[in-house]
Order: C-alpha cells, then sequence, then structure tokens
C-alpha cells in the first residue's frame, strides 16, 4: 500500500478533477437546465444558468409530440440485441485471431479492421438495396443484422486476450479441456472489464445511430430514437426546450447504467487478481 | 499435426460469423461503390461508364486536395490532444486513495454517451460569437471571442474543440484499462529503489502502457479521420469550405449533387489511404510495443 | 351447378381484392407542431375512404435527409407514392422524369379542373414544367422582413413604416446597432432563398430560363455584393454560421430576413413585439415561392397513383388548405380559403400574416430548380460566406471567379 501523498495535493488533484468535470459537462448541464426554462427564456441576455420552469411541462409535450416511450423501448431492443451479438461475435472472432497462427490470419485481420475505414454515407445506398433485397427493410432486423459484429470489438478483444499468458491454456489443454470450453470458463472470465467496455460501445453506437435508421425505417412506431429526436428541429427552428427534455431522456438512462455497469467494471477488474 | 489441423479448423470457425457479417453487409456495398465509381450515376437517369474519369477528376481537383488537408489538420489537432488530455485523466483516476471513482468516471463519461448530434447542437451555442457561452466566460479574463463557427479561421478549431471534448472520455477508460492491468509489484519495486515518479512513468507506465497507446491511437485517427456529424451539424463544411472535411465533401457529392459515381470514387480513395495508414502504423508500432 | 360455384368463387375472390384498401405512403418533413397538422388530416382523409384507401404518413427527416432516403429507396425500386420535397431540389427528378403528370387527372376530371382558378396563380405556374402540372404547394411560403418593434422603438424608429430599400434597412439597421455594443439591426441570413432574393432584389439574375447558361456576374450582383460588406464592416449588420434564429429570439437583433412559416414560431417565443413587411427591392422586385410541394411518383402502379390523386386533391381542397394555413402560418393554396370569413378574421387578428400573400400576388416567383442548382447555390453561397467574414475581399474579382466555377459545373451537367 502505497503512502497517501499530503492533504494539501490530493484536494488539488481533487479540484482539478472536479473543474475538469464540470467543463466537460457544460453542454449537458445546459442541456437539462433548458428542459426546465420557457422557450423565451432559453435565449435570454445575459444568460441564464438556472432553471425558471420548476415542472415537467417540457418533458410532457415533448411526449405528445411523439410516442417517446416506443421510440425508446425500440431503441433499447436494437441496441440490447445488437450489444448480445457483438458480444458472442466479437469475442469469438478475436479470440481466433489472436491464439491462433494459420495461413492468412493477418489477412483477414486487415480485411476485418478495414471495415472501420468505409465511410458509412457511402454504404448507405448498397446497403439499403441489400436489405431490401432480404425483404428485411421497415423491420428491427435491419438495424440489428448488419451490425451483429463490429471490427472494432474485435479489435478491441483481440489486444486484450493478447495479453492473456499462455501458460494458463497450455495447462488447460494438458487437463484434456477442449478450445471451447477454454474460450468460455478461462478466457472470457479473464476478459470482463474488456467485454463490459465493448458492450458499452456496442450499444453506444446503435442507441445513437441516425441516418440508417431514417433511411431503412419507415413507420414511425418502429423507429429509433434520435430519429425521434431530431423532429424537435426543422430546417430553420428548434422547440429547444421540448428537445432538450426529450435529448434528456434519451440519455440520462445510459448515464445510470454506465454508472452501475462500470462498478461491475471495477470489481471485474479486482477480481482478477494479479497478473503476472 | 491432428491438434494443429483441429486448432485450425476451430481457429475459422471462431472467425466465420464476424466475417460473414462482415463481408455481406459492409463489404458487398464496398465492391458496389468500388463498381459504380467507374460510371456516372445521379441515381435517376440511367449510369453511363466512364471509366477512370472520376478518379482523374477527383486528383485534379483542388477542392478534393483542400478537403484532404483540412481532414488532416483536423486529424492532428484532435488525437494528440484528446490522447494526452485522457492519459493524463486516466493517471489521476488511477490512484489508489481517490474516492468517488464511480462517479468521476461516469461524469467523464457522459460527453462519449451523448449522441453528437445532439452535442453539436448545444455546442453550437456555446460557440455562438456574441451571446454564447465561451465568448462570454473568455470576457471574464478579458479574452476578446472570436468569431468561432462564422469565422473561417476559428472554424476548423471550434470542431476540434469538440471533438476533443467528445473523445476524453473514451480514452480514459481505455487507458483506465491498460493501467490497471499493470502490476502493482513493478511500481513497489521501484519504489524500494527509490525511483521519482516522472521515472516511474516513464520505465513502467508507459512502454506497459504501450499496446493500449497504439490501440487508442489507431482508433482515434480513424475516428477523426471519418469526422461527419459535428461538421454536419455544426458549419455544413463552411463558412467558405473552411471546415470541409473529406467525409462531408463525400456526402455533399453523394447527397447534394447526387454524383454518385464520383463520390464513390472518393470513398474508394479514403478506404484505401485509411488502410495503408493502419498497416503502417501498425508495422512501425509492432517494434516499439511490449506485449508480456 | 358448376358454373355457379365457379362463378361465386371468382365473384369473393373478387370482392376481396376490391376490398382490400389501396395503400399509399406519403413521405413529409414537417416538424413540431406543424405536422400534426398534417397527420391529422391524414387521419381524417384515411377514416373518409375508409377500406378503399390507406395512407401511411412517414417522417423522413429534414430536407437534406429526405433526399437521401429518396435516392435509396429509388435506387432499390421502393419509392412512397408521394413525397414533400424542397422547391431547389426537384431538378434531377424532373430531368429524370421521375414525376407523374398531374395535369392528366386534371384533365380527366372537368369539375376540378374548372376549380383550377381557385389556386393562386403563381403556385400553378412555379410547379408547372413543359406544359405538366407536377405537384400541388404544401407548405408554400415568401421569406418576409420580420422587425423587433420594441428595438425600433427604442431607437426612435417608426415601428409602422416600411424599410423599402436596402438603403433603407441599412439606415435603421444604424440606429439599431447605435444602441449598444451586443444591439444589431438587420441579421443576414445567408438561406439560399434568401440570397435569391437579396440578388433579385438589386435587379440581378442568378441563372438563365433554360437553366444552361449563368448570369450572377453582373454590376448589380457586385453593387449587391459589395453594400452587404459595407454593412458587416460597419458591424450595422450581422451574419451567424449557425443559431441564427435564436440569436433573433434573444431580442438583440432588429430586423430579420425568415420565411412565412415562422410567424407562428416568433409570436408563441419572442419576447419582444413582432412585426413583418414585405422584403426589400432596390431595383428588382421579384420575391422567391419557398417551402415545400407534394410530388407524386410516375413509377407506381395505376392503382395506387389514382388513390394518390384523391389524397393530393383533398390536401389542397378549400377547407384543408385554410385549415393548414391556420394552423402553421404558412400560406393557404386557394383564393377561397385566402378569401373566407375565417383567413380574414385570422388576418384582421393578426395583421403580419397577410403581408405573404401581397407579394404572392404581386411579386412571386418560382426558385430556380435546375439539375445541377444545388451545386451552384453552393458554390455562390461560399461567395456570400468569403465577403461577409474577409470585409476587405474583392468582390468584383470572387463573383468573376463564382461565375466561371458555376459555369463549369451547369456544363459538366449537361452532357
Amino acid at each position: 500500500m502505497t503512502k497517501k501523498p499530503h492533504l494539501t495535493k490530493r484536494i488539488i488533484i481533487y479540484l482539478i478533477l472536479v473543474a475538469v468535470m464540470i467543463m466537460i459537462n457544460l453542454p449537458f448541464l445546459w442541456m437539462v437546465v433548458t428542459s426546465f426554462k420557457t422557450e423565451k427564456e432559453v435565449f435570454t441576455w445575459p444568460i441564464k444558468f438556472y432553471p425558471t420552469l420548476f415542472s415537467f411541462e417540457n418533458y410532457e409535450g415533448a411526449f405528445s409530440l411523439m410516442p417517446l416511450t416506443r421510440l425508446l423501448l425500440n431503441t433499447l431492443f436494437i441496441a440490447g440485441s445488437v450489444t448480445v451479438l457483438q458480444l458472442i461475435l466479437n469475442s469469438l472472432a478475436a479470440y481466433g485471431l489472436s491464439r491462433f497462427k494459420f495461413k492468412g490470419r493477418d489477412v483477414i485481420f486487415i480485411i476485418l479492421i478495414g471495415t472501420l475505414m468505409i465511410p458509412r454515407e457511402v454504404i448507405i445506398i448498397p446497403l439499403y438495396i441489400i436489405i431490401n433485397n432480404m425483404g428485411l427493410v421497415d423491420t428491427f432486423q435491419s438495424q440489428i443484422f448488419p451490425f451483429a459484429s463490429s471490427a472494432f470489438g474485435i479489435f478491441l478483444l483481440r489486444q486484450f486476450f493478447l495479453g492473456i499468458p499462455d501458460e494458463l491454456e497450455d495447462a488447460a489443454l494438458m487437463d484434456g479441456a477442449s478450445r471451447l470450453q477454454i474460450f468460455w470458463k478461462i478466457i472470457l472470465p479473464l476478459s470482463l472489464p474488456a467485454l463490459w467496455t465493448t458492450a458499452i460501445f456496442s450499444f453506444l453506437a446503435s442507441w445513437n445511430s441516425y441516418l440508417w435508421p431514417l433511411v431503412a425505417i419507415n413507420d414511425s412506431n418502429k423507429q429509433m430514437i434520435q430519429v425521434g429526436l431530431s423532429q424537435f428541429s426543422s430546417d430553420w427552428m428548434t422547440q429547444w426546450t421540448w428537445k432538450m427534455a426529450a435529448t434528456t431522456i434519451a440519455v440520462v438512462p445510459i448515464i445510470i447504467f454506465f454508472f452501475f455497469i462500470q462498478k461491475q467494471y471495477v470489481e471485474g477488474i479486482r477480481g482478477i487478481g494479479i497478473k503476472g | 499435426m491432428k491438434r494443429k489441423g483441429k486448432d485450425t479448423l476451430f481457429a475459422w470457425f471462431t472467425i466465420l460469423p464476424a466475417l460473414s457479417i462482415q463481408v455481406v453487409f459492409i463489404y458487398a456495398p464496398l465492391i458496389w461503390a468500388i463498381f459504380i465509381s467507374f460510371f456516372r450515376w445521379n441515381m435517376i437517369r440511367p449510369m453511363r461508364f466512364v471509366g477512370l474519369a472520376n478518379y482523374e477528376r477527383m486528383f485534379s481537383k483542388a477542392e478534393f486536395w483542400d478537403s484532404l488537408r483540412i481532414t488532416f489538420v483536423y486529424v492532428l489537432g484532435t488525437v494528440p490532444t484528446s490522447i494526452f488530455i485522457g492519459l493524463g485523466l486516466a493517471l489521476l483516476m488511477n490512484m489508489e486513495w481517490l474516492k468517488l471513482k464511480g462517479f468521476f468516471r461516469t461524469a467523464f463519461y457522459i460527453p462519449v454517451i451523448t449522441a453528437m448530434a445532439a452535442a453539436a447542437v448545444i455546442w453550437s451555442w456555446i460557440f455562438e460569437p456574441s451571446y454564447g457561452f465561451l465568448n462570454w466566460f473568455l470576457s471574464l479574463f478579458g479574452i476578446e471571442g472570436v468569431g468561432w463557427l462564422s469565422d473561417p479561421d476559428y472554424s476548423l478549431p471550434a470542431l476540434m474543440i469538440v471533438g476533443v471534448w467528445k473523445r476524453i472520455g473514451y480514452n480514459m477508460v481505455l487507458f483506465l484499462a491498460g493501467l490497471q492491468v499493470i502490476p502493482k509489484s513493478l511500481y513497489e519495486v521501484a519504489d524500494i529503489d527509490g525511483a521519482s515518479k516522472f521515472s516511474k512513468f516513464w520505465n513502467i507506465t508507459w512502454p506497459l502502457l504501450s499496446p493500449t497507446t497504439l490501440f487508442v491511437v489507431i482508433l482515434q485517427f480513424i475516428a477523426s479521420f471519418r469526422v461527419f456529424v459535428s461538421v454536419s451539424v455544426m458549419t455544413q463544411g463552411g463558412p467558405s469550405k473552411s471546415t470541409r472535411v473529406i467525409t462531408y465533401y463525400l456526402y455533399q457529392q453523394a447527397f447534394e449533387n447526387m454524383k454518385f459515381g464520383y463520390s464513390s470514387a472518393i470513398a474508394v480513395f479514403m478506404f484505401a489511404l485509411m488502410l495503408i495508414f493502419t498497416i503502417l502504423q501498425f508495422k512501425i508500432s509492432k517494434r516499439r510495443t511490449f506485449y508480456k | 351447378m358448376k358454373k355457379l360455384v365457379v362463378l361465386s368463387l371468382f365473384l369473393l375472390v373478387a370482392l376481396l381484392c376490391i376490398a382490400a384498401p389501396v395503400k399509399v405512403s406519403i413521405w413529409y418533413s414537417q416538424t413540431g407542431v406543424y405536422s400534426q397538422t398534417l397527420l391529422d388530416i391524414i387521419g381524417e382523409f384515411n377514416e373518409l375512404h375508409k377500406g378503399e384507401i390507406e395512407v401511411e404518413a412517414v417522417y423522413s427527416g429534414s430536407y437534406t435527409d429526405t433526399l437521401t432516403k429518396l435516392l435509396a429507396a429509388m435506387v432499390a425500386n421502393d419509392l412512397p407514392t408521394i413525397a414533400q420535397i424542397e422547391q431547389s431540389r426537384i431538378g434531377q427528378f424532373v430531368d429524370g422524369d421521375a414525376f407523374e403528370s398531374l395535369t392528366k387527372f386534371i384533365n380527366r376530371e372537368p369539375e376540378f379542373k374548372a376549380q383550377m382558378g381557385d389556386f393562386f396563380e403563381a403556385f400553378i405556374t412555379a410547379q408547372t414544367y413543359d406544359g405538366q402540372l407536377i405537384a400541388f404547394p404544401l407548405n408554400p411560403s415568401t421569406p418576409l422582413l420580420y422587425i423587433n418593434k420594441d428595438l425600433f422603438r427604442q431607437a426612435g424608429l417608426d415601428p409602422e413604416k416600411r424599410p423599402v430599400t436596402w438603403q433603407d434597412v441599412y439606415d435603421v439597421s444604424e440606429a439599431i446597432a447605435a444602441l449598444g455594443d451586443e444591439y444589431y439591426g438587420l441579421r443576414f441570413s445567408t438561406s439560399d432563398w434568401i440570397l435569391e432574393q437579396y440578388l433579385w432584389s438589386f435587379g440581378g439574375e442568378i441563372i438563365s430560363e433554360d437553366g444552361r447558361e449563368m448570369l450572377i456576374y453582373s454590376p448589380e450582383n457586385v453593387a449587391a455584393l459589395e453594400f452587404l460588406q459595407k454593412a458587416i464592416r460597419d458591424k450595422v449588420w450581422v451574419w451567424v454560421a449557425s443559431g441564427g434564429s435564436d440569436l433573433d429570439l434573444s431580442g438583440r437583433i432588429g430586423l430579420t430576413q425568415r420565411s412565412t412559416g415562422s410567424i407562428e414560431y416568433l409570436l408563441t417565443n419572442a419576447t419582444w413585439e413582432v412585426g413583418a413587411f414585405e422584403m426589400p427591392e432596390q431595383g428588382g422586385a421579384k420575391v422567391p415561392i419557398g417551402g415545400a410541394n407534394v410530388y407524386m411518383f410516375k413509377d407506381k402502379p395505376e392503382e395506387e397513383k389514382e388513390a394518390g390523386w384523391e389524397l393530393l386533391k383533398f390536401l389542397s381542397s378549400k377547407e384543408n388548405t385554410l385549415r393548414w394555413a391556420l394552423n402553421t402560418g404558412y400560406m393557404a393554396s386557394r383564393k377561397s380559403a385566402y378569401n373566407s370569413p375565417e383567413m380574414q378574421e385570422e388576418l384582421a387578428r393578426v395583421p403580419i400574416k397577410g403581408v405573404t400573400y401581397n407579394q404572392l400576388m404581386n411579386r412571386a416567383v418560382r426558385r430556380p430548380w435546375f439539375g445541377p442548382y444545388r451545386e451552384v447555390l453552393a458554390e455562390f453561397t461560399d461567395t456570400f460566406h468569403t465577403i461577409i467574414t474577409d470585409t476587405d475581399a474583392d468582390c468584383d474579382a470572387l463573383l468573376k471567379r463564382t461565375q466561371e466555377t458555376c459555369q463549369e459545373i451547369l456544363d459538366d451537367y449537361y452532357w
């Protein structure tokens, strides 16, 4: 246990962290404050940093304009499915790419990484054609299948798997365990932090998607939340108070979710113990 | 060797699902795009084969090179900065005696969680020259505000600020994970030897962190290169094309000018460029990273 | 007996086919409270035609996102029946013969044809290409010069006196800007159609009638740019890249160029008294018709197009166009709706809502619509940005270069 540094030093560090935290969250704070203002007070001069409306009026308004609950549930389902699928497919592929040497391995890896560099905008049209041919336009599947695996997740997990010593596996192999068992019982539990991290990234990417759901989904009851949020602005004006209320609703649950996840994540790390 | 054969089979089994998804849903569209890049097509009238004309046109237009240059400036401005700050925060957060880690970690992650589309809209307000937060804040210190998004000289830096802001928490979490797996014993030994803080960082932390660092650098590089949403919401490539990054240029060609063949050529070029870069980065750093 | 069975089976199947309602899909870009009116009207239509026609309304995003969605659908052969598309973005569709001619339907119905005179001529002319009408207006608008009456009074100006020329606008702006550092006269907008109006109002032109020749480099247009530059340099006018609408609301702007569609929004959210005038004129009077129209696609089954036609008629009926106008502040497309007691009452209650109609009847023209136009527009918008952000830039030289670049774009398009 290292010595605790001097009190002054500790206070300074806390102050730095708090200052950075406030600065970095300014947009978020403004967003929440705006959801408790009337539209007229959003852009006054001088700037009002405090809420002026002490009711959930704007939230009610936001819900009245569109089925926000429905959109949130849709997005939850889609993002959740994507996350689960990605966890499975990404970790499998990362395992294959990190533990085994075989012909073409590096080429495959490059191919997988290559997908990270393809601009989304260009894929949209041909992807729509493919989805259309599969008969999946206007379905949840159109938002899930194309994202069932992600090169980024594979990259991250492979990186972590590479850090796991071979000895653990060799020992298990000698005990007669199959590769699959090793994967399931040894590798995965050791990689919990990495798995949680990729889960968060997968979830977020899906949760925040806009252009693809806009193009591929028509039914307003199947739409995703970011598309819904865009309906609070038009080309020339924004209904700020409602939009901020809706955005707050879209963001806060994830923040809460993250808060609890990362506690697990910390425990996951502690549970690993010292790695040699 | 039977084991080797079985292993290889297993390896392929693990890779196949992910690979199939990528091939069907990403590579197939890419190949389609490559095909289209040899045609002139506005999606309504029939396609016309033009061979390499789109590529010739691309390389001969100043606007293409300008957007590449702008993108590189953006990348160079955001990647090191966000890594530096992310690493700094991770180092602070990694201190054992620190309480409320969960709270801080969540707080720093909020920008990452917030959709860029929503955040960009709020940042537009912050950057507003006459009544936005930033200029008001600067005026408190007697610094005169600038036009930010309305000024071609400051619009790209403004976008860089947003880009860095968005990714700090992301990098911090990754670095934290990397820091956590560095064995404490190494530090204890160094302490016994009376090593300085800096020496501990330079000789233990930095080298052992290198796989993470490499990973973060490549990731940030790719993400910055692909910047789009903030440009689309905040500046639309302007003013006077000062923020027209390559993805936005591509988007405009495809969806505003409806030049789908031409924009596909740009996409193919982007893909090739990024691929080369990543391979290079990988090769260079293979020599410099430690894995065990 | 067998014949009877077959016949009844046949009738049953036929009945089932007839019984199934025809599905029509309409894509719209309206947001917020504006979308509510549209959805209500569509809901009513579905009730009226229950069992026969079923309309599905799909939100397709902003005007630009709608284009993305449409193009994807077009390539996959999955277009909606009807889509709301913004005026200046239809060029490539028209060139590609993608829209159904409504004249065809009109000619078949003498009763409806007789009413065509009820529509404001400007709208009909604006949507007629090669002698065929291809759309009805959905949310038509003209730009207006809105003023902050409170600021006018504060600056000792008469808020009922219309600034007619841009020089007038400059003069009142000067008075308002003098109120303090954070005050400005006109917030100049570089929104596409506002720029069109600005150049036209100096007597300049942008593009030839056939869309093949650029006319943007002219003494009038150079004068227009230099005037703007001076006003920005003198800090009497202001321009922002984004958040302009919010700046208007903040009460520090004396004048702003916005759509008629903004009326409701401003009346509800501004903390200051809202006034509105016709757009300034200084040698040229043309004012662009903005907003979006509803177009029907050609490549759809006849049955669907028939049903779509019913919807289009319903949307542009006197009752519905009146209702639309009353709720949103966009214009009613029919004179009978304009002349109705409800509308006249509304105009008496909120006189500024009438300004746009005056412009419509006397000054409104179709915006340039050509295929390559959006690209040309992007070019000269950039030129405006350049002279605004660099108030020493040489307007003449820049405009000359813009003319050349744009002409290249045109030549390139018409291969």
